[in-house]
């Protein structure tokens, strides 16, 4: 195996664990086997030295006290399974920088995020009343001309608008999101009625790591370190809120309900993602007794290769949308504990 | 020799290097395999655990020969650890040695 081989397999079994774990192990590997190969040998030998790879990935897995799951569901499930989680896993690394940014987004961010979002639906639904009217005008005007070459042109003038639409469409999505990320990254306020800037809400996670690294030194597992930070820091905002709100009487109703607010659009987004995958499963347990069926049908002497096929496709693809989805909103990355 | 003998020891011997100077992972590598056969993979992630567990505090500095180095330095809580675990160790070793011995 070579250097680069080692390292890209490497890294997607141990995904699993915080971007910031993986380059620290990926670094350390790296530079043993720079080492090594400065020592003399080739990458190859480097490599065989650290011996069963399978072995290797369960050691390490282990210091953060995981078990490797992608060990055992290979050797247990079929070839096609491992295929499909393998292909989810190829494709959640691919929307990683999208994920990390829904993951690290807060209250009040998700409301900038979502109002970005609502803006470019507006805008998208908007940008159609021109084209329609220009489409109408178009084939009015076009169809002056006679023989039904007229008619054919007016055809394919709404075509090239229609395509043009679409086009605009999609810069308009593209640019919405982009600026939709950027501005709850940024906390950029926009437009809206509930989106005040806010500063009560939510300095938590900085706190956490800032007190964090001074107790770090400290003879204390990590895992009730981060228990204890949290309690403590939640007290030491509250007081900065209630002076605020004690000077000021009408802010006060921003302050409390604006986290609030974002608080509610996550919940809501949430539960909005939960309902949209509702038909999702509805649809994946249809799939399945119409497998069932088709098995049934199979085993009495009724083909049909073709709709099973099609049935199979549905189904994985389905169901690999719907993980993705599940782990896109309500993934949960393992930190070291 | 028997891995699961090792793995305990390991633990002892990685503390014991690092309570000398500190090092970075290649070099403690090369320093464990001098004491115990062991697989070179397999001291990483116990450099990561005791790291997590406050045993280590790890650093980054340059070096003169390629890239930035990761160090480990033993601290306080590692140092006692070392105590206990070498302590353990000794009741350990002389209670087996007793044993065959007795017989």
């Amino acid at each position: 195996m070579k250097k680069q081989e080692f390292l890209d397999r490497l890294k997607s079994r141990i995904s699993i664990l915080d971007d910031e774990e993986v380059e620290d192990i990926l670094m350390e590997y790296e530079a043993h086997i720079n080492e090594k190969m400065n020592s003399g040998k080739t990458e190859e030998e480097a490599i065989a030295d650290f011996g069963d790879f399978n072995e290797l990935i369960k050691e390490i897995l282990a210091a953060y006290k995981i078990k490797d799951k992608g060990q055992t569901s290979s050797s247990s499930t079929s070839e096609f399974q491992a295929w499909i989680h393998k292909a989810i896993d190829e494709i959640t690394e691919f929307m990683r920088p999208l994920i990390d940014k829904v993951n690290t987004l807060e209250g009040d961010q998700v409301g900038y995020f979502i109002g970005y979002i609502i803006l470019t639906l507006i805008m998208v639904a908007l940008i159609g009343i021109p084209f329609w009217f220009l489409e109408r005008i178009g084939v009015a005007l076009l169809s002056v001309i006679p023989l039904g070459v007229g008619h054919v042109f007016g055809v394919i003038f709404s075509v090239v608008l229609d395509i043009a639409q679409l086009v605009v469409c999609i810069l308009i999505i593209i640019y919405g999101i982009q600026r939709a990320i950027e501005a709850a990254t940024l906390k950029k306020p926009v437009n809206f009625g509930f989106v005040v800037k806010t500063s009560s809400d939510k300095p938590e996670q900085k706190s956490t790591v800032e007190v964090k690294t001074k107790v770090e030194p400290k003879a204390q597992p990590e895992e009730k370190a981060e228990v204890k930070v949290e309690v403590k820091s939640a007290p030491s905002v509250e007081p900065t809120v209630n002076v605020k709100v004690e000077d000021k009487a009408a802010p006060k109703k921003e302050r409390v309900i604006l986290p609030f607010i974002g608080n509610f659009f996550v919940l809501l987004f949430k539960g909005f993602v939960l309902v949209c995958m509702l038909p999702g499963f509805m649809m994946v347990l249809g799939l399945m007794i119409v497998l069932g069926i088709m098995i049934a049908l199979a085993v009495k002497g009724v083909y049909f290769i073709g709709l099973f096929m099609i049935v199979i496709g549905i189904l994985s693809f389905t169901s690999t949308i719907l993980d993705i989805i599940y782990r896109t909103v309500f993934r949960k990355k393992v930190s070291h504990a | 020799m028997n891995s699961q003998f090792k793995k305990g020891v390991l633990e002892l011997i990685v503390l014991q290097i690092v309570s000398k100077k500190d090092r970075y992972g290649y070099e403690l590598v090369e320093e464990v395999s001098k004491a115990v056969e062991v697989n070179e993979g397999t001291i990483y992630p116990l450099l990561k655990r005791l790291t997590n567990e406050h045993y280590f505090d790890a650093y980054i500095q340059e070096s003169s020969e390629g890239p930035p180095r990761k160090y480990y330095h033993l601290t306080t809580m590692g140092r006692q650890q070392l105590t206990e675990l070498a302590k353990e160790w000794t009741e350990f070793y002389d209670s087996v040695n007793q044993f065959m011995k007795g017989d």
